[in-house]
């Protein structure tokens, strides 16, 4: 067995060259910080730099009684269970109008996809001033006669801010993947359909969608994964306010690093993994049951 | 044999794809011509798209930015943009090419276990350890951009689309081409550039672009890899400015299109190949 092995790598040394540097990426600046992360939550507070005192399971028992990281977590958990869904849905409505026109296609595809490629702190720092209290979402408002509103100062305002600004930055993603796949659609079930005298609505329920459905869940997948990982807006839009309520968890655990608490810090990153984890898991076992 | 749709259900589709084009656009024509207003003006109109006044006003205050020349930022954009895509590109093509050659080999499959998972690890919270490790590795310190450029270089921030780039294209190619050739006595190096390279060109232009789009606009890892500004992008500063008291709104716009306009302008002459590239990374991933 290990002959063999080390025959194998005697015979593809070279090889080991090619990966090397994908190697150093993967395990030196991947899963080696990763660890330490981990190692780092069961010591006190900022001691990890200078001189390291163990605690075992402190950083987490203390997280458990923290009202905020419990707040943070079901926020977390809130805006992905919002974002998600609402990142898929329009961006399928897009595609399908997208399909329809002719003219100037070229011209919204590139206008709801150029988001993606701007760098988010840009997008934040915009959105942040029109939604701001003298911005141009309030004076728009004025303009058509309403009330203007806190957008950023009210809980659930703000947290609606966030969530409108991470669908323009992504939707246009989405939407160009739900296309491609769209156009992958064998265009002769359609031709069937129609001298089937399906609806228009009957040919997107029953041959639309089925045949989208592994860009959906591909999607999805993705969507879930970085939601729970929101980070740019709450850093740049809200700081986690206002009354915590755009405080997500890895904006939290940022906070704690930037307050030099890197015990609890790295505790709330292991919790955050772990959630993505098992979220990821529970995902797959409901595709390999067909859902 | 389409169905056709109806005049007024076209007008409806056309209105709606209008207004969420509009909003779509709506922050870059703010930064565009907001740049181009006085602070008062942004302040005190802000439903106005055009400015009222033209001036450079906010473009002149950020020719010097915390002691330093515009330029010198933008230069640090280009070097932690341009290094990012050449370690990214450099890792994933060699790196996917050996795991499509023989996975089998010892190590290999952990080596792409390991960056698999750090994909899933929140990138913010990498660079906690991160820091530690650049700096035990030397790698940190004034005017040392190596610690940003490889941290930005992880899976976690820029390398995961490349990677599924490469992957895909070489599950594309048949085994036998590259066994077939192996018996005719050339060696892995050989092989690789002889057989590979040549048809490879589309998928590395591709995974190029992509890696500096992204890399373009980092600031986190920047911002926390940096001993000071001497090391800090255009985002990092804009990031900077932002958290200033009494942000200064023409000088924002300013450098928020100083930011976006190299992308955007990149992306508007490559559109195709970005968003092609970008849906057959995530179609198979």
């Amino acid at each position: 067995m290990i002959r063999d092995k080390v025959n194998l790598m005697r015979r593809y040394w070279l090889l080991y060259f090619f990966i090397a540097v994908f190697a150093v990426i993967s395990i030196i600046f991947g899963i080696y910080p990763m660890i330490s992360s981990f190692c780092y939550s069961f010591f006190k507070g900022s001691s990890v730099m200078s001189n390291p005192v163990f605690v075992g399971l402190d950083n987490y028992t203390k997280l458990i009684h923290d009202e905020y990281f419990w707040k943070s977590f079901r926020l977390t958990i809130l805006f992905t269970v919002i974002s998600v869904p609402m990142n898929i849905i329009v961006s399928m409505i897009l595609a399908q109008l997208l399909d329809k026109v002719k003219r100037g296609q070229l011209f919204f595809k590139l206008a709801i996809f150029i988001p993606y490629i701007t760098p988010d702190v840009v997008g934040s720092v915009v959105w942040k001033h029109v939604f701001n209290s003298q911005g141009a979402a309030n004076s728009l408002l004025t303009a058509l006669g309403f009330e203007p509103v806190g957008w950023l100062t009210t809980p659930e305002t703000a947290f609606a801010v966030l969530a409108f600004v991470e669908l323009w930055k992504h939707v246009g993603l989405y939407t160009i993947i739900i296309m491609t796949n769209y156009q992958l659609i064998d265009r002769t079930m359609y031709e069937a359909a129609m001298i089937d005298g399906a609806s228009s609505w009957q040919e997107y329920f029953y041959i639309t969608i089925p045949a989208l459905k592994p860009a959906i869940s591909l999607n999805t997948a993705y969507a879930i994964i970085q939601f729970l990982k929101t980070y740019t807006v709450s850093r740049i839009i809200t700081f986690g306010g206002p009354n915590y309520s755009t405080n997500f968890l890895s904006y939290y655990a940022y906070s704690k690093y930037e307050r030099m608490d890197f015990g609890s810090a790295t505790a709330v990153a292991t919790m955050l993994f772990i959630l993505i984890v098992v979220i990821t898991l529970l995902g797959g076992k409901l595709k390999r049951r067909g859902l | 044999m389409r169905r056709r749709t109806k005049t007024p259900v076209m007008v409806l589709i056309y209105a709606i794809l209008i207004i969420v084009s509009f909003v779509m656009i709506y922050p870059f024509l703010w930064m565009l011509f907001g740049s181009f207003k006085s602070n008062y003006e942004i302040i005190n109109y802000p439903l106005s798209l055009l400015p009222k006044k033209w001036t450079v006003e906010g473009w002149r205050n950020i020719q010097m930015l915390s002691g330093n020349p515009l330029m010198h930022y933008f230069k640090n954009s280009v070097i932690i943009g341009v290094g990012t895509t050449a370690v990214v590109v450099l890792a994933t093509s060699l790196g996917g090419y050996a795991l499509y050659r023989k996975k089998d080999l010892p190590f290999f499959r952990v080596i792409e276990g390991c960056f698999s998972i750090a994909l899933m690890y929140p990138a913010v919270l990498l660079l906690i350890p991160l820091y530690v490790i650049v700096i035990k590795m030397g790698l940190y310190g004034q005017g040392n951009f190596w610690g940003i450029i490889l941290a930005s270089s992880t899976g976690a921030w820029g390398a995961a689309l490349p990677f599924f780039l490469f992957r895909n294209f070489f599950s594309s190619v048949p085994y036998e081409l590259t066994e077939a050739a192996t018996i005719d006595g050339a060696n892995e190096i050989q092989l690789f550039f002889r057989i590979m390279v040549p048809v490879m060109a589309p998928v590395f232009s591709t995974s190029i672009l992509i890696s500096f789009l992204t890399s373009w606009g980092l600031w986190l890892p920047v911002v926390m890899l940096s001993q000071d500004m001497s090391t800090y992008n255009l985002a990092a500063m804009l990031v900077n400015l932002n958290s200033d008291l009494g942000v200064d709104l023409s000088m924002t716009a300013a450098l928020s299109t100083c930011i976006t306009l190299p992308v955007v302008i990149l992306f508007l002459i490559t559109q195709k190949k970005v968003m092609e590239g970008i849906a057959a990374g995530s179609v198979k991933g």
